[in-house]
Protein backbone atom coordinates (compact mmCIF):
# COMPACT_ATOMS: atom_id res chain seq x y z
CA UNK A 1 0.00 0.00 0.00
CA UNK A 2 2.98 2.28 0.36
CA UNK A 3 4.02 1.44 -3.16
CA UNK A 4 4.82 4.11 -5.67
CA UNK A 5 2.55 3.53 -8.64
CA UNK A 6 3.86 6.34 -10.85
CA UNK A 7 4.62 5.19 -14.36
CA UNK A 8 2.61 1.99 -13.99
CA UNK A 9 0.85 0.83 -17.12
CA UNK A 10 -2.31 -1.26 -17.51
CA UNK A 11 -0.36 -4.51 -17.45
CA UNK A 12 1.54 -3.69 -14.28
CA UNK A 13 -1.60 -2.48 -12.55
CA UNK A 14 -3.43 -5.69 -13.39
CA UNK A 15 -0.59 -7.63 -11.81
CA UNK A 16 -0.84 -5.69 -8.58
CA UNK A 17 -2.74 -7.31 -5.70
CA UNK A 18 -3.97 -4.10 -4.15
CA UNK A 19 -5.25 -2.78 -7.48
CA UNK A 20 -7.09 -6.03 -8.18
CA UNK A 21 -8.51 -5.97 -4.68
CA UNK A 22 -9.97 -2.53 -5.40
CA UNK A 23 -11.54 -3.69 -8.66
CA UNK A 24 -13.01 -6.89 -7.28
CA UNK A 25 -13.74 -5.90 -3.67
CA UNK A 26 -14.02 -2.14 -3.34
CA UNK A 27 -14.23 -0.74 0.18
CA UNK A 28 -13.97 2.68 1.75
CA UNK A 29 -10.21 2.51 2.12
CA UNK A 30 -9.13 1.36 -1.32
CA UNK A 31 -11.74 3.55 -3.07
CA UNK A 32 -10.25 6.60 -1.41
CA UNK A 33 -6.70 5.52 -2.17
CA UNK A 34 -7.11 4.85 -5.88
CA UNK A 35 -9.37 7.81 -6.58
CA UNK A 36 -6.83 10.10 -4.93
CA UNK A 37 -4.15 8.65 -7.21
CA UNK A 38 -6.35 9.24 -10.25
CA UNK A 39 -6.74 12.88 -9.31
CA UNK A 40 -3.09 13.45 -8.54
CA UNK A 41 -1.55 11.71 -11.53
CA UNK A 42 -3.30 12.22 -14.89
CA UNK A 43 -1.06 9.80 -16.78
CA UNK A 44 -1.72 7.09 -14.20
CA UNK A 45 -5.41 7.97 -14.37
CA UNK A 46 -5.49 6.95 -18.05
CA UNK A 47 -3.90 3.57 -17.27
CA UNK A 48 -6.12 3.00 -14.23
CA UNK A 49 -9.25 3.77 -16.21
CA UNK A 50 -8.24 1.49 -19.07
CA UNK A 51 -7.48 -1.36 -16.71
CA UNK A 52 -10.71 -0.80 -14.89
CA UNK A 53 -12.72 -0.81 -18.13
CA UNK A 54 -11.20 -4.10 -19.15
CA UNK A 55 -12.05 -5.82 -15.88
CA UNK A 56 -15.48 -4.28 -15.79
CA UNK A 57 -16.33 -5.80 -19.17
CA UNK A 58 -14.90 -9.16 -18.13
CA UNK A 59 -17.23 -9.14 -15.15
CA UNK A 60 -20.38 -7.46 -16.38
CA UNK A 61 -20.59 -9.06 -19.79
CA UNK A 62 -20.26 -12.49 -18.24
CA UNK A 63 -23.09 -11.91 -15.81
CA UNK A 64 -25.81 -12.51 -18.39
CA UNK A 65 -27.96 -15.54 -17.50
CA UNK A 66 -26.75 -18.23 -19.90
CA UNK A 67 -28.85 -20.79 -18.08
CA UNK A 68 -32.45 -20.19 -19.06
CA UNK A 69 -34.99 -20.41 -16.24
CA UNK A 70 -36.66 -23.42 -17.83
CA UNK A 71 -33.36 -25.25 -18.08
CA UNK A 72 -32.42 -24.34 -14.53
CA UNK A 73 -35.68 -25.79 -13.24
CA UNK A 74 -35.50 -28.82 -15.51
CA UNK A 75 -32.06 -29.79 -14.22
CA UNK A 76 -33.20 -29.26 -10.65
CA UNK A 77 -36.15 -31.58 -11.18
CA UNK A 78 -33.81 -34.24 -12.51
CA UNK A 79 -31.65 -33.84 -9.43
CA UNK A 80 -34.64 -34.23 -7.17
CA UNK A 81 -35.76 -37.37 -8.97
CA UNK A 82 -32.32 -38.97 -8.70
CA UNK A 83 -31.84 -38.08 -5.05
CA UNK A 84 -35.33 -39.05 -3.97
CA UNK A 85 -34.68 -42.52 -5.33
CA UNK A 86 -31.66 -42.86 -3.08
CA UNK A 87 -33.46 -41.26 -0.17
CA UNK A 88 -36.09 -43.99 0.07
CA UNK A 89 -33.38 -46.58 0.07
CA UNK A 90 -31.57 -44.83 2.88
CA UNK A 91 -34.77 -44.33 4.85
CA UNK A 92 -35.44 -48.00 4.95
CA UNK A 93 -31.91 -48.65 6.07
CA UNK A 94 -32.13 -45.97 8.74
CA UNK A 95 -35.33 -47.39 10.21
CA UNK A 96 -33.70 -50.78 10.41
CA UNK A 97 -30.74 -49.34 12.31
CA UNK A 98 -32.93 -47.50 14.77
CA UNK A 99 -34.75 -50.71 15.60
CA UNK A 100 -31.46 -52.41 16.47
CA UNK A 101 -30.43 -49.34 18.40
CA UNK A 102 -33.49 -49.40 20.59
CA UNK A 103 -32.93 -53.01 21.52
CA UNK A 104 -29.43 -52.18 22.64
CA UNK A 105 -30.49 -49.23 24.72
CA UNK A 106 -33.02 -51.32 26.57
CA UNK A 107 -30.37 -53.86 27.37
CA UNK A 108 -28.10 -51.19 28.66
CA UNK A 109 -30.85 -49.78 30.84
CA UNK A 110 -31.25 -53.13 32.53
CA UNK A 111 -27.55 -53.32 33.08
CA UNK A 112 -27.47 -49.86 34.54
CA UNK A 113 -30.30 -50.64 36.92
CA UNK A 114 -28.77 -53.89 38.10
CA UNK A 115 -25.45 -52.16 38.61
CA UNK A 116 -27.15 -49.70 40.86
CA UNK A 117 -28.52 -52.47 42.97
CA UNK A 118 -25.24 -54.34 43.01
CA UNK A 119 -23.28 -51.21 43.84
CA UNK A 120 -20.03 -52.97 43.17
CA UNK A 121 -18.45 -50.42 40.87
CA UNK A 122 -17.91 -46.88 41.93
CA UNK A 123 -18.00 -43.91 39.63
CA UNK A 124 -14.50 -43.11 38.60
CA UNK A 125 -13.16 -40.19 40.52
CA UNK A 126 -11.68 -38.13 37.72
CA UNK A 127 -11.12 -35.06 39.83
CA UNK A 128 -8.88 -37.08 42.12
CA UNK A 129 -6.83 -38.16 39.12
CA UNK A 130 -6.43 -34.55 38.04
CA UNK A 131 -5.46 -33.43 41.49
CA UNK A 132 -2.82 -36.10 41.89
CA UNK A 133 -1.23 -35.25 38.55
CA UNK A 134 -1.41 -31.53 39.34
CA UNK A 135 0.68 -32.13 42.40
CA UNK A 136 3.31 -34.10 40.58
CA UNK A 137 3.19 -32.17 37.31
CA UNK A 138 6.15 -30.16 36.17
CA UNK A 139 3.83 -27.50 34.68
CA UNK A 140 5.82 -27.30 31.50
CA UNK A 141 4.84 -25.46 28.33
CA UNK A 142 4.81 -28.75 26.44
CA UNK A 143 1.82 -30.95 25.80
CA UNK A 144 2.09 -33.90 28.19
CA UNK A 145 0.83 -37.40 27.57
CA UNK A 146 0.79 -39.28 30.87
CA UNK A 147 0.63 -43.01 30.30
CA UNK A 148 0.95 -44.33 33.81
CA UNK A 149 2.35 -43.48 37.20
CA UNK A 150 5.85 -43.34 35.86
CA UNK A 151 5.72 -42.72 32.17
CA UNK A 152 5.26 -39.20 30.85
CA UNK A 153 5.82 -38.07 27.28
CA UNK A 154 6.48 -34.42 26.52
CA UNK A 155 5.37 -33.08 23.14
CA UNK A 156 6.84 -29.67 22.31
CA UNK A 157 5.05 -28.99 19.01
CA UNK A 158 2.26 -26.43 18.78
CA UNK A 159 0.00 -28.92 17.00
CA UNK A 160 0.28 -32.65 17.63
CA UNK A 161 -1.56 -35.90 17.00
CA UNK A 162 -1.73 -38.91 19.26
CA UNK A 163 -3.01 -42.15 17.78
CA UNK A 164 -3.92 -45.43 19.42
CA UNK A 165 -4.01 -48.11 16.79
CA UNK A 166 -5.78 -51.40 17.02
CA UNK A 167 -2.66 -53.35 17.94
CA UNK A 168 -2.20 -51.30 21.06
CA UNK A 169 0.63 -49.13 19.79
CA UNK A 170 0.67 -45.46 20.62
CA UNK A 171 1.98 -43.03 18.02
CA UNK A 172 2.75 -39.36 18.55
CA UNK A 173 3.02 -37.34 15.34
CA UNK A 174 3.33 -40.60 13.42
CA UNK A 175 6.20 -41.90 15.55
CA UNK A 176 5.70 -44.88 17.80
CA UNK A 177 6.29 -44.03 21.42
CA UNK A 178 4.86 -46.98 23.28
CA UNK A 179 3.65 -50.44 22.73
CA UNK A 180 1.05 -51.62 25.14
CA UNK A 181 1.64 -55.22 26.08
CA UNK A 182 -1.34 -57.46 26.79
CA UNK A 183 -0.67 -57.52 30.52
CA UNK A 184 -0.78 -53.77 30.84
CA UNK A 185 -4.14 -53.56 29.12
CA UNK A 186 -6.58 -53.58 31.99
CA UNK A 187 -9.58 -51.38 32.45
CA UNK A 188 -8.16 -49.54 35.43
CA UNK A 189 -5.31 -47.96 33.51
CA UNK A 190 -5.94 -44.34 32.57
CA UNK A 191 -4.07 -42.03 30.25
CA UNK A 192 -4.09 -38.30 30.54
CA UNK A 193 -3.38 -35.65 27.90
CA UNK A 194 -2.57 -32.19 29.22
CA UNK A 195 -2.55 -29.40 26.64
CA UNK A 196 -1.26 -26.07 27.97
CA UNK A 197 -2.20 -22.62 26.70
CA UNK A 198 -0.82 -21.87 23.28
CA UNK A 199 -0.89 -25.48 22.08
CA UNK A 200 -3.38 -27.87 20.52
CA UNK A 201 -3.45 -31.61 20.11
CA UNK A 202 -5.63 -34.46 18.99
CA UNK A 203 -6.10 -38.08 20.00
CA UNK A 204 -7.44 -40.88 17.87
CA UNK A 205 -8.66 -43.75 19.99
CA UNK A 206 -8.46 -47.37 18.98
CA UNK A 207 -12.13 -47.40 18.01
CA UNK A 208 -11.51 -44.62 15.49
CA UNK A 209 -13.05 -41.82 17.53
CA UNK A 210 -11.06 -38.62 17.18
CA UNK A 211 -10.89 -35.82 19.69
CA UNK A 212 -9.36 -32.39 18.91
CA UNK A 213 -8.11 -30.71 22.06
CA UNK A 214 -7.91 -26.93 22.31
CA UNK A 215 -5.46 -24.88 24.38
CA UNK A 216 -5.65 -25.11 28.13
CA UNK A 217 -7.42 -28.45 28.24
CA UNK A 218 -7.12 -31.89 29.82
CA UNK A 219 -8.48 -35.24 28.70
CA UNK A 220 -8.58 -38.39 30.84
CA UNK A 221 -9.44 -41.66 29.17
CA UNK A 222 -8.94 -45.37 29.73
CA UNK A 223 -6.33 -47.33 27.83
CA UNK A 224 -9.10 -49.65 26.74
CA UNK A 225 -12.74 -48.70 26.59
CA UNK A 226 -15.11 -50.71 28.74
CA UNK A 227 -17.46 -53.23 27.18
CA UNK A 228 -20.64 -51.34 27.91
CA UNK A 229 -19.58 -47.77 27.39
CA UNK A 230 -16.81 -45.49 26.18
CA UNK A 231 -16.20 -42.84 28.78
CA UNK A 232 -13.75 -39.96 28.91
CA UNK A 233 -13.36 -36.92 31.13
CA UNK A 234 -12.47 -33.50 29.79
CA UNK A 235 -11.73 -30.07 31.11
CA UNK A 236 -11.38 -27.19 28.64
CA UNK A 237 -12.52 -27.37 25.04
CA UNK A 238 -12.66 -30.36 22.70
CA UNK A 239 -14.24 -31.30 19.42
CA UNK A 240 -15.25 -34.92 18.97
CA UNK A 241 -15.91 -37.10 15.99
CA UNK A 242 -17.32 -40.26 17.56
CA UNK A 243 -17.50 -43.50 15.61
CA UNK A 244 -20.86 -45.15 15.68
CA UNK A 245 -21.19 -48.02 18.12
CA UNK A 246 -24.71 -48.74 19.20
CA UNK A 247 -23.59 -51.12 21.93
CA UNK A 248 -21.21 -48.67 23.49
CA UNK A 249 -22.54 -45.15 23.92
CA UNK A 250 -19.79 -42.56 24.16
CA UNK A 251 -19.95 -40.42 27.29
CA UNK A 252 -18.03 -37.21 27.82
CA UNK A 253 -17.90 -36.19 31.45
CA UNK A 254 -16.95 -32.74 32.66
CA UNK A 255 -17.08 -31.20 36.11
CA UNK A 256 -20.69 -30.15 35.76
CA UNK A 257 -22.26 -31.94 32.80
CA UNK A 258 -22.23 -35.30 31.03
CA UNK A 259 -22.72 -35.63 27.30
CA UNK A 260 -23.92 -38.97 25.94
CA UNK A 261 -23.67 -39.86 22.26
CA UNK A 262 -24.09 -42.79 19.94
CA UNK A 263 -21.91 -41.62 17.07
CA UNK A 264 -21.61 -38.06 15.98
CA UNK A 265 -19.61 -34.81 15.76
CA UNK A 266 -19.80 -32.12 18.40
CA UNK A 267 -17.92 -29.54 20.40
CA UNK A 268 -17.70 -29.30 24.18
CA UNK A 269 -16.45 -26.14 25.83
CA UNK A 270 -16.03 -26.60 29.59
CA UNK A 271 -13.20 -24.44 30.86
CA UNK A 272 -12.84 -24.23 34.64
CA UNK A 273 -12.34 -20.47 34.33
CA UNK A 274 -15.49 -19.94 32.25
CA UNK A 275 -18.82 -19.49 33.97
CA UNK A 276 -20.69 -20.96 30.98
CA UNK A 277 -20.32 -24.46 29.56
CA UNK A 278 -21.42 -25.18 26.01
CA UNK A 279 -22.08 -28.25 23.92
CA UNK A 280 -22.52 -27.60 20.21
CA UNK A 281 -23.81 -30.37 17.98
CA UNK A 282 -22.74 -30.59 14.34
CA UNK A 283 -24.12 -33.95 13.36
CA UNK A 284 -26.03 -36.76 15.04
CA UNK A 285 -27.73 -36.71 18.41
CA UNK A 286 -26.53 -36.17 21.94
CA UNK A 287 -28.04 -36.13 25.38
CA UNK A 288 -26.66 -33.62 27.82
CA UNK A 289 -27.15 -34.13 31.55
CA UNK A 290 -26.34 -31.66 34.28
CA UNK A 291 -25.31 -32.43 37.84
CA UNK A 292 -28.81 -31.69 39.08
CA UNK A 293 -30.19 -34.37 36.73
CA UNK A 294 -31.66 -31.97 34.20
CA UNK A 295 -31.24 -33.41 30.72
CA UNK A 296 -31.65 -32.14 27.16
CA UNK A 297 -31.41 -33.85 23.80
CA UNK A 298 -29.74 -31.90 21.01
CA UNK A 299 -30.29 -31.96 17.28
CA UNK A 300 -27.71 -30.78 14.74
CA UNK A 301 -26.88 -27.05 14.82
CA UNK A 302 -28.14 -26.76 18.36
CA UNK A 303 -26.16 -25.56 21.29
CA UNK A 304 -26.63 -26.40 24.93
CA UNK A 305 -25.48 -23.64 27.28
CA UNK A 306 -25.11 -24.15 31.04
CA UNK A 307 -24.55 -21.21 33.36
CA UNK A 308 -22.66 -22.57 36.37
CA UNK A 309 -23.53 -19.53 38.46
CA UNK A 310 -27.30 -19.71 38.04
CA UNK A 311 -27.53 -23.43 37.15
CA UNK A 312 -29.63 -22.42 34.17
CA UNK A 313 -29.58 -24.58 31.04
CA UNK A 314 -30.69 -23.32 27.64
CA UNK A 315 -30.81 -24.81 24.15
CA UNK A 316 -30.70 -22.67 21.03
CA UNK A 317 -29.92 -22.90 17.32
CA UNK A 318 -26.54 -21.54 16.32
CA UNK A 319 -24.18 -21.23 13.43
CA UNK A 320 -21.91 -24.13 14.36
CA UNK A 321 -18.91 -22.72 12.48
CA UNK A 322 -18.52 -20.05 15.12
CA UNK A 323 -17.82 -22.77 17.66
CA UNK A 324 -15.89 -25.40 15.76
CA UNK A 325 -13.76 -23.45 13.31
CA UNK A 326 -10.88 -23.65 15.81
CA UNK A 327 -10.32 -27.29 15.02
CA UNK A 328 -9.44 -26.35 11.44
CA UNK A 329 -7.21 -23.54 12.59
CA UNK A 330 -9.72 -20.69 12.22
CA UNK A 331 -11.62 -18.57 14.67
CA UNK A 332 -14.91 -17.39 13.34
CA UNK A 333 -17.39 -15.21 15.13
CA UNK A 334 -20.55 -13.20 14.61
CA UNK A 335 -21.57 -10.19 16.70
CA UNK A 336 -19.08 -11.17 19.37
CA UNK A 337 -17.88 -8.69 21.98
CA UNK A 338 -14.12 -8.26 21.75
CA UNK A 339 -13.91 -9.30 25.41
CA UNK A 340 -14.59 -12.84 24.34
CA UNK A 341 -12.46 -12.66 21.19
CA UNK A 342 -9.40 -11.52 23.15
CA UNK A 343 -9.93 -14.13 25.84
CA UNK A 344 -10.05 -16.90 23.25
CA UNK A 345 -6.99 -15.58 21.40
CA UNK A 346 -5.12 -15.36 24.67
CA UNK A 347 -5.85 -19.02 25.36
CA UNK A 348 -5.07 -20.14 21.84
CA UNK A 349 -1.69 -18.38 21.65
CA UNK A 350 -0.79 -18.76 25.32
CA UNK A 351 -0.11 -15.04 25.60
CA UNK A 352 -1.56 -12.80 28.27
CA UNK A 353 -3.75 -10.10 26.75
CA UNK A 354 -5.02 -7.05 28.61
CA UNK A 355 -7.52 -4.65 27.16
CA UNK A 356 -9.45 -1.50 27.97
CA UNK A 357 -13.10 -1.94 28.71
CA UNK A 358 -13.87 0.53 25.95
CA UNK A 359 -12.33 -1.78 23.35
CA UNK A 360 -13.64 -4.94 24.97
CA UNK A 361 -17.28 -4.07 24.80
CA UNK A 362 -17.24 -3.40 21.03
CA UNK A 363 -18.77 -6.19 18.96
CA UNK A 364 -17.70 -7.41 15.55
CA UNK A 365 -17.81 -10.11 12.91
CA UNK A 366 -14.72 -11.86 11.69
CA UNK A 367 -12.79 -14.89 10.62
CA UNK A 368 -9.20 -15.12 11.76
CA UNK A 369 -6.53 -17.48 10.50
CA UNK A 370 -4.94 -18.90 13.62
CA UNK A 371 -1.96 -20.22 11.68
CA UNK A 372 -0.68 -16.65 11.58
CA UNK A 373 1.29 -14.99 14.37
CA UNK A 374 -0.70 -13.22 17.05
CA UNK A 375 0.61 -9.81 15.95
CA UNK A 376 -0.69 -10.34 12.40
CA UNK A 377 -4.01 -11.68 13.66
CA UNK A 378 -4.50 -8.61 15.86
CA UNK A 379 -3.65 -6.31 12.96
CA UNK A 380 -6.10 -8.12 10.71
CA UNK A 381 -8.72 -7.82 13.40
CA UNK A 382 -8.09 -4.10 13.64
CA UNK A 383 -8.33 -3.65 9.85
CA UNK A 384 -11.43 -5.77 9.46
CA UNK A 385 -13.39 -4.16 12.27
CA UNK A 386 -12.14 -0.61 11.57
CA UNK A 387 -11.90 -0.11 15.34
CA UNK A 388 -8.91 2.16 16.09
CA UNK A 389 -6.99 -0.15 18.43
CA UNK A 390 -3.51 0.38 19.70
CA UNK A 391 -1.30 -2.58 20.59
CA UNK A 392 1.56 -2.37 23.06
CA UNK A 393 3.70 -5.50 23.11
CA UNK A 394 5.66 -6.32 26.26
CA UNK A 395 7.82 -9.33 27.03
CA UNK A 396 5.02 -11.78 27.65
CA UNK A 397 1.83 -9.80 27.17
CA UNK A 398 -0.11 -7.48 24.90
CA UNK A 399 -2.02 -4.43 26.03
CA UNK A 400 -4.84 -3.22 23.81
CA UNK A 401 -6.30 0.24 24.13
CA UNK A 402 -8.35 2.59 22.02
CA UNK A 403 -6.47 5.04 19.83
CA UNK A 404 -7.32 8.54 20.98
CA UNK B 1 -12.97 -11.75 6.55
CA UNK B 2 -16.73 -11.57 6.97
CA UNK B 3 -18.65 -14.66 7.83
CA UNK B 4 -19.84 -16.13 4.58
CA UNK B 5 -23.48 -17.05 4.16
CA UNK B 6 -22.41 -19.83 1.81
CA UNK B 7 -20.39 -21.48 4.57
CA UNK B 8 -23.40 -21.44 6.87
CA UNK B 9 -25.59 -22.93 4.17
CA UNK B 10 -22.99 -25.61 3.43
CA UNK B 11 -22.79 -26.57 7.07
CA UNK B 12 -26.56 -26.79 7.30
CA UNK B 13 -26.69 -28.81 4.10
CA UNK B 14 -24.24 -31.45 5.28
CA UNK B 15 -26.09 -31.56 8.59
CA UNK B 16 -29.22 -32.67 6.77
CA UNK B 17 -31.07 -29.49 5.80
CA UNK B 18 -32.68 -29.77 2.36
CA UNK B 19 -33.50 -26.07 2.03
CA UNK B 20 -29.83 -25.25 2.16
CA UNK B 21 -29.27 -27.68 -0.69
CA UNK B 22 -31.75 -25.70 -2.78
CA UNK B 23 -29.98 -22.50 -1.81
CA UNK B 24 -26.64 -23.88 -2.95
CA UNK B 25 -28.17 -24.91 -6.27
CA UNK B 26 -29.85 -21.57 -6.95
CA UNK B 27 -26.69 -19.71 -6.00
CA UNK B 28 -24.16 -21.68 -8.00
CA UNK B 29 -25.90 -23.59 -10.82
CA UNK B 30 -25.97 -20.62 -13.18
CA UNK B 31 -22.35 -19.74 -12.52
CA UNK B 32 -21.37 -23.33 -13.21
CA UNK B 33 -23.40 -23.34 -16.41
CA UNK B 34 -21.65 -20.25 -17.72
CA UNK B 35 -18.31 -21.71 -16.67
CA UNK B 36 -19.10 -24.98 -18.38
CA UNK B 37 -19.85 -23.24 -21.66
CA UNK B 38 -16.28 -21.97 -21.68
CA UNK B 39 -15.13 -25.52 -22.30
CA UNK B 40 -17.75 -26.67 -24.79
CA UNK B 41 -20.69 -25.38 -26.75
CA UNK B 42 -22.54 -28.62 -26.07
CA UNK B 43 -25.19 -27.42 -23.63
CA UNK B 44 -26.46 -30.89 -22.86
CA UNK B 45 -23.08 -32.11 -21.62
CA UNK B 46 -22.82 -29.05 -19.37
CA UNK B 47 -26.31 -29.58 -17.98
CA UNK B 48 -25.57 -33.25 -17.30
CA UNK B 49 -22.41 -32.38 -15.42
CA UNK B 50 -24.25 -29.91 -13.21
CA UNK B 51 -26.78 -32.61 -12.49
CA UNK B 52 -24.05 -35.14 -11.68
CA UNK B 53 -22.30 -32.81 -9.27
CA UNK B 54 -25.40 -31.95 -7.30
CA UNK B 55 -26.63 -35.52 -7.14
CA UNK B 56 -23.17 -36.51 -5.90
CA UNK B 57 -23.27 -33.82 -3.21
CA UNK B 58 -26.68 -34.88 -2.00
CA UNK B 59 -25.90 -38.59 -1.94
CA UNK B 60 -22.65 -38.07 -0.08
CA UNK B 61 -23.63 -35.21 2.21
CA UNK B 62 -22.88 -37.09 5.42
CA UNK B 63 -19.36 -37.81 4.25
CA UNK B 64 -18.62 -34.22 3.28
CA UNK B 65 -16.55 -32.01 5.53
CA UNK B 66 -16.73 -28.40 6.59
CA UNK B 67 -15.92 -26.31 3.53
CA UNK B 68 -14.77 -22.72 3.78
CA UNK B 69 -14.71 -22.07 0.03
CA UNK B 70 -17.79 -23.49 -1.60
CA UNK B 71 -17.37 -21.77 -4.94
CA UNK B 72 -13.85 -23.08 -5.36
CA UNK B 73 -14.88 -26.57 -4.32
CA UNK B 74 -17.81 -26.62 -6.75
CA UNK B 75 -15.80 -25.17 -9.62
CA UNK B 76 -13.08 -27.77 -9.14
CA UNK B 77 -15.44 -30.73 -8.86
CA UNK B 78 -17.49 -29.49 -11.79
CA UNK B 79 -14.48 -28.92 -14.04
CA UNK B 80 -13.21 -32.46 -13.40
CA UNK B 81 -16.57 -33.99 -14.14
CA UNK B 82 -17.13 -31.87 -17.25
CA UNK B 83 -13.72 -32.47 -18.80
CA UNK B 84 -14.16 -36.22 -18.39
CA UNK B 85 -17.63 -36.03 -19.93
CA UNK B 86 -16.36 -33.94 -22.86
CA UNK B 87 -13.61 -36.46 -23.59
CA UNK B 88 -16.14 -39.25 -23.60
CA UNK B 89 -18.30 -37.37 -26.05
CA UNK B 90 -15.58 -36.47 -28.50
CA UNK B 91 -14.57 -39.03 -31.06
CA UNK B 92 -11.03 -37.84 -31.59
CA UNK B 93 -8.33 -38.23 -28.95
CA UNK B 94 -7.94 -34.61 -27.87
CA UNK B 95 -5.12 -33.95 -25.49
CA UNK B 96 -6.00 -32.10 -22.29
CA UNK B 97 -3.72 -29.25 -23.33
CA UNK B 98 -5.82 -28.73 -26.43
CA UNK B 99 -8.93 -28.24 -24.31
CA UNK B 100 -10.55 -25.12 -25.71
CA UNK B 101 -11.53 -22.25 -23.47
CA UNK B 102 -13.92 -19.75 -24.97
CA UNK B 103 -14.91 -16.49 -23.43
CA UNK B 104 -17.91 -14.91 -25.04
CA UNK B 105 -18.79 -11.43 -23.93
CA UNK B 106 -22.48 -10.73 -24.37
CA UNK B 107 -23.60 -7.15 -23.85
CA UNK B 108 -26.59 -6.95 -21.57
CA UNK B 109 -29.77 -5.33 -22.81
CA UNK B 110 -29.33 -2.33 -20.56
CA UNK B 111 -26.04 -1.44 -22.25
CA UNK B 112 -26.97 -2.22 -25.84
CA UNK B 113 -27.87 1.38 -26.65
CA UNK B 114 -24.48 2.59 -25.41
CA UNK B 115 -22.32 2.56 -28.57
CA UNK B 116 -19.06 3.13 -26.77
CA UNK B 117 -19.72 0.26 -24.38
CA UNK B 118 -20.55 -2.10 -27.22
CA UNK B 119 -17.41 -1.14 -29.18
CA UNK B 120 -15.23 -1.61 -26.10
CA UNK B 121 -16.78 -4.99 -25.46
CA UNK B 122 -16.15 -6.16 -29.00
CA UNK B 123 -12.56 -4.95 -28.85
CA UNK B 124 -11.91 -6.83 -25.64
CA UNK B 125 -13.44 -9.97 -27.06
CA UNK B 126 -11.15 -9.66 -30.07
CA UNK B 127 -8.14 -9.29 -27.78
CA UNK B 128 -9.18 -12.37 -25.83
CA UNK B 129 -9.48 -14.38 -29.02
CA UNK B 130 -5.79 -13.75 -29.68
CA UNK B 131 -4.81 -15.55 -26.48
CA UNK B 132 -4.27 -19.27 -26.03
CA UNK B 133 -6.90 -21.31 -24.23
CA UNK B 134 -4.85 -21.52 -21.05
CA UNK B 135 -4.29 -17.77 -21.12
CA UNK B 136 -7.98 -17.13 -21.50
CA UNK B 137 -8.77 -19.60 -18.75
CA UNK B 138 -6.50 -17.88 -16.25
CA UNK B 139 -7.80 -14.41 -17.15
CA UNK B 140 -11.31 -15.76 -16.60
CA UNK B 141 -10.50 -17.08 -13.12
CA UNK B 142 -8.51 -14.02 -12.10
CA UNK B 143 -10.78 -11.22 -13.32
CA UNK B 144 -14.19 -12.61 -14.16
CA UNK B 145 -14.44 -14.90 -11.17
CA UNK B 146 -12.13 -12.87 -8.93
CA UNK B 147 -10.32 -15.94 -7.63
CA UNK B 148 -7.15 -15.87 -5.59
CA UNK B 149 -3.83 -17.15 -6.91
CA UNK B 150 -4.16 -20.12 -4.59
CA UNK B 151 -7.50 -21.11 -6.05
CA UNK B 152 -6.26 -20.62 -9.60
CA UNK B 153 -3.27 -22.85 -8.96
CA UNK B 154 -5.61 -25.53 -7.67
CA UNK B 155 -8.03 -25.36 -10.59
CA UNK B 156 -5.34 -25.27 -13.28
CA UNK B 157 -2.83 -27.52 -11.56
CA UNK B 158 -0.06 -24.94 -11.67
CA UNK B 159 2.47 -23.81 -9.12
CA UNK B 160 2.42 -20.20 -7.99
CA UNK B 161 5.26 -19.05 -10.22
CA UNK B 162 3.84 -20.66 -13.35
CA UNK B 163 0.46 -19.07 -12.66
CA UNK B 164 2.07 -15.66 -12.21
CA UNK B 165 3.98 -16.04 -15.46
CA UNK B 166 0.89 -17.14 -17.34
CA UNK B 167 -1.09 -14.10 -16.21
CA UNK B 168 1.73 -11.77 -17.07
CA UNK B 169 2.12 -13.25 -20.52
CA UNK B 170 -1.62 -13.01 -21.13
CA UNK B 171 -1.80 -9.38 -20.09
CA UNK B 172 1.26 -8.53 -22.13
CA UNK B 173 -0.21 -10.22 -25.19
CA UNK B 174 -3.43 -8.29 -24.78
CA UNK B 175 -1.53 -5.08 -24.28
CA UNK B 176 0.65 -5.44 -27.37
CA UNK B 177 -2.28 -6.64 -29.46
CA UNK B 178 -4.24 -3.61 -28.41
CA UNK B 179 -1.39 -1.30 -29.39
CA UNK B 180 -1.16 -3.09 -32.71
CA UNK B 181 -4.89 -2.75 -33.19
CA UNK B 182 -4.83 0.93 -32.35
CA UNK B 183 -1.87 1.49 -34.66
CA UNK B 184 -3.64 -0.44 -37.37
CA UNK B 185 -6.78 1.63 -36.93
CA UNK B 186 -4.82 4.90 -36.93
CA UNK B 187 -2.99 3.82 -40.07
CA UNK B 188 -6.28 2.93 -41.70
CA UNK B 189 -7.73 6.32 -40.82
CA UNK B 190 -4.58 8.08 -42.00
CA UNK B 191 -4.70 6.35 -45.33
CA UNK B 192 -8.27 7.33 -45.97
Amino acid sequence: MNKNYTGYNVEELLNDEYFIQWLLAPDVENERYWNELREKDPELKLEIDQARTLVMHLQQDMESPGFSSEDEIAVWNQIKVKTDKNKTRKKRFRIFRIVTGVAAVICLCFLAVSKFYMKDKQDINYLAIIESTDQRSSHTEDVELILSENKKIAIPEKESQVEYDQDGDINVNSQKVESVSKEKKHAEAFNQLIVPLGKRSSVTFSDGTKIWVNSGSKVIYPMVFEKGKREIFIEGEVYLDVTSDIDRPFIVKTREIDVKVLGTSFNVSAYKSDSNLQVTLVEGKVEVKTSNDHSDILSPNQQFDYDTKTNEATVQSVNVDNYIAWKNGYYQFEKQPLNIVFKKLSRYYGVRIEWDEEVGKRTCYGKLDLKEELGDVLNNLKDATAIPMQFIYKDDSVKISMNP
Amino acid sequence: MLVDESQIKWQQFISGDDDSFSWIYTTYARKLYRYGLCFTSNEEVVRDSIQDIFVYLYDNRTKLEFCDNIKYYLFGAFKNNLIKAIHKESVSEDLVEDMPFLIELTVEDQYIQNEQYVTESKKIEKLLSLLTSRQREIIYYRFTQGMSMEEICGLMDLNYQSAQNLIQRSLKKMRTSQIDMNLFLTLLLALQ
